[in-house]
């Protein structure tokens, strides 16, 4: 079975990445306001998180792939450096599912896969996927 | 049937205590200032508010915080913002341990911790407050197997623990913290004094050793006694208690402590003899357990300081899988092998004549402090001298399904017992003497977060692969 972000995982990120963009340009004229570097660096700023609300991070969320085998599960991830990260169910102790209350509200969780000498991290599933992700896990 | 059950209201000390000299004591002192008369400064309104805040924010952490468990699982949810939960099988879990200090018993609380074999190294995967009734079934639950038997020891034998396992250095690691908190408190410069006091002392009677020399020795003397007065709080409550699957050590007189694992989860047995229990041919034996989390040292002590009959009752009932087995690999019984052992003490003789002639002569009017550390250097060597011979004659390796070595680190003897599935690595090195004399040094690590190792001096080359090859690398 192979799992992929939904689209409300990258609303989500683009939200948070849009609330880091305004209080990083409120800090900047806060500390630069009277300054000629102001104007540049609020650009490069723009710049910067236009290209990772609208390019990067649907991307990064596209090419996110979860697959439960029969022995392990698989997270592969990655624009630039790709991961491939695979954690045997042999090795897998315990799960732990985390939400903040936007993800809450968007209905989306992240699951914590910890175990002997390792830990994977899923990133946001909807309630359903998580939920099946985490009954797979029990079962093994 | 699923239990649940919420946190003890100290909890919320805990979610503030990281914040208490950073904001909550600052602002507390301001608040006072403020209602007896003296005027708000600048930020006063805003610190007020980040106080508030922090309070509710840890109210709602403290509400949130909930325990659900049964004979399979224990889900923890935690968090107001960010919520967590974690669910943990029964069987994976390593070790609990329960702490309850003079505040908690007051309140009637216990700090409980549950380790398993993930989670961050030095650290405790989950640490929460319950109350006693919540963590008493929590703890019959997940490791109230039927008892075999209690151990208790008496307070002299609680004494006698205390004494063979005390060292200054414990004496200044416990006892300097407490000194210095206890002297803020006083307002009194108790380190200072005390320090004064062995200084007069010193100085007072007419002795060979320079006054420095009796200062030296009267500080490493009092950090023993109050090592040795600490430990034999410790000792006094120690109790070992022998379940079916289960073991469980309670200890501590100030904090009691109890510490609850599986025998299944002990990835080697560990057995010491430090020089001064050799000297009361006493053992202590400690258990490498997968997953223990804040232990400051990092194995669980079964047993302090006991007898040799004392310490195979131990092994035969904690450890019943460990037995001795297979064909033990020694050193050979030889001179040139045993000046071997004896090569780095002679090394450290030479130095030390050597060094002492020359700084005697460089240094006329210090002769006496340097005599006097001479015969001090001297009196260490002799005694590493004894160590190193202990290892020719005792240190042995034997491989099979329980892998057993026996040698010395630093002054203490030290004897391993690891099941095979548990060993980590084994490596051999041979380099200079080894060649001509066919032997090897052969070190083994346990697989596990702490990697204990052992390692094992001028075994013969031939005997050690030829075991290891039938041990661990034949078909069958």
């Amino acid at each position: 079975m192979v799992y992929t972000p939904p689209v409300k995982a990258l609303r989500l990120w683009q939200i948070r990445a849009a609330l880091l963009w305004v209080a990083l340009l409120l800090a900047c004229f806060a500390l630069f306001s009277p300054s000629r570097l102001l104007f540049p660096i609020l650009t490069a700023l723009t710049a910067v998180f236009l290209t990772v609300i609208l390019w990067y991070l649907p991307r990064f969320l596209r090419s996110c792939r979860i697959s439960c085998q029969k022995n392990a599960i698989i997270i592969e991830q990655g624009v630039f450096v790709k991961k491939c990260q695979i954690l045997s169910f042999n090795r897998l102790l315990f799960a732990q599912s985390l939400s903040t209350p936007l993800s809450r509200l968007l209905g989306l969780r992240v699951i914590i896969l910890k175990g002997t000498r390792g830990r994977a991290l899923i990133p946001e599933l909807s309630k359903k996927a998580s939920a099946e992700i985490l009954s797979e896990c029990e079962k093994r | 049937m699923n239990k649940e059950c919420k946190a003890h209201p100290l909890m919320l000390f805990f979610y503030l205590k990281p914040l208490l000299f950073l904001l909550i004591l600052p602002v507390s002192r301001k608040i006072t200032e403020y209602f007896t008369g003296g005027s708000p400064k600048k930020g006063f309104r805003l610190e007020i508010l980040i106080l508030a805040s922090t309070l509710l924010l840890s109210a709602a952490r403290y509400s949130a915080f909930r325990i659900i468990y049964n004979q399979s699982f224990i889900i923890i949810k935690s968090g107001a913002i960010f919520k967590g939960c974690a669910k943990i099988p029964v069987s994976s879990l390593s070790s609990l341990q329960t702490e309850q200090s003079f505040i908690d018993a007051l309140f009637g609380a216990v700090t409980c911790k549950i380790n398993t074999e993930a989670g961050v190294r030095g650290k405790a995967d989950f640490r929460f407050k319950l109350n006693i009734t919540s963590s008493r079934e929590l703890t019959k639950l997940l490791f109230g197997g039927s008892v075999l038997s209690v151990k208790r020891f008496s307070p002299l034998k609680a004494a006698v623990m205390a004494a063979v396992t005390s060292s200054a250095i414990t004496g200044a690691v416990v006892g300097v913290p407490i000194l210095n908190r206890a002297g803020k408190l006083l307002s009194v410069a108790v380190s200072q004094k005390l320090l004064e006091r062995i200084q007069s002392l010193s100085n007072s009677p007419n002795t060979f050793a320079p006054p420095i020399v009796n200062t030296i020795s009267l500080i490493f003397l009092a950090f023993y006694g109050f090592s040795f007065f600490y430990l034999f709080l410790r000792y006094l409550n120690f109790r070992l208690v022998l379940h079916r699957d289960e073991i469980e050590v309670c200890s501590g007189f100030f904090v009691r402590k109890k510490c609850y694992f599986k025998k299944s989860a002990v990835t080697a047995v560990k057995i010491e003899q430090a020089p001064l229990m050799r000297l009361f041919k006493r053992y202590s034996v400690g258990a490498d357990i997968g997953g223990f989390g804040e232990a400051k040292h990092k194995n669980q002590i079964i047993l302090p300081a006991g007898r040799a009959t004392e310490l195979k009752s131990v092994l035969k009932t904690c450890f019943p899988f460990i037995a001795a087995g297979g064909k033990s690999i020694r050193v050979k019984r030889s001179r040139l092998l045993r000046n071997r052992f004896l090569f780095l003490p002679s090394v450290y003789l030479l130095c030390m004549i050597i060094g002492s002639a020359v700084l005697a002569r460089k240094f006329k009017d210090f002769t006496h402090f340097i005599f006097f550390s001479c015969l001090t250097a001297l009196f260490l060597i002799f005694c590493y001298s004894f160590v190193c011979l202990y290892e020719y004659r005792h240190s042995a390796v034997c491989f099979g399904k329980i892998v057993h070595a026996r040698s010395i680190k630093g002054f203490r003897a030290f004897s391993l017992y690891i099941p095979q599935k548990n060993l980590g690595e084994i490596k051999i090195t041979r380099f200079g003497m080894d060649f001509p004399l066919k032997t090897c040094r052969v070190r083994l690590t346990v697989c596990s977060e702490q990697a204990e190792s052992i390692r094992i001096k001028h075994l013969d080359y031939k005997t050690v692969m030829a075991q290891i090859k039938k041990d661990f690398l034949s078909d069958e």
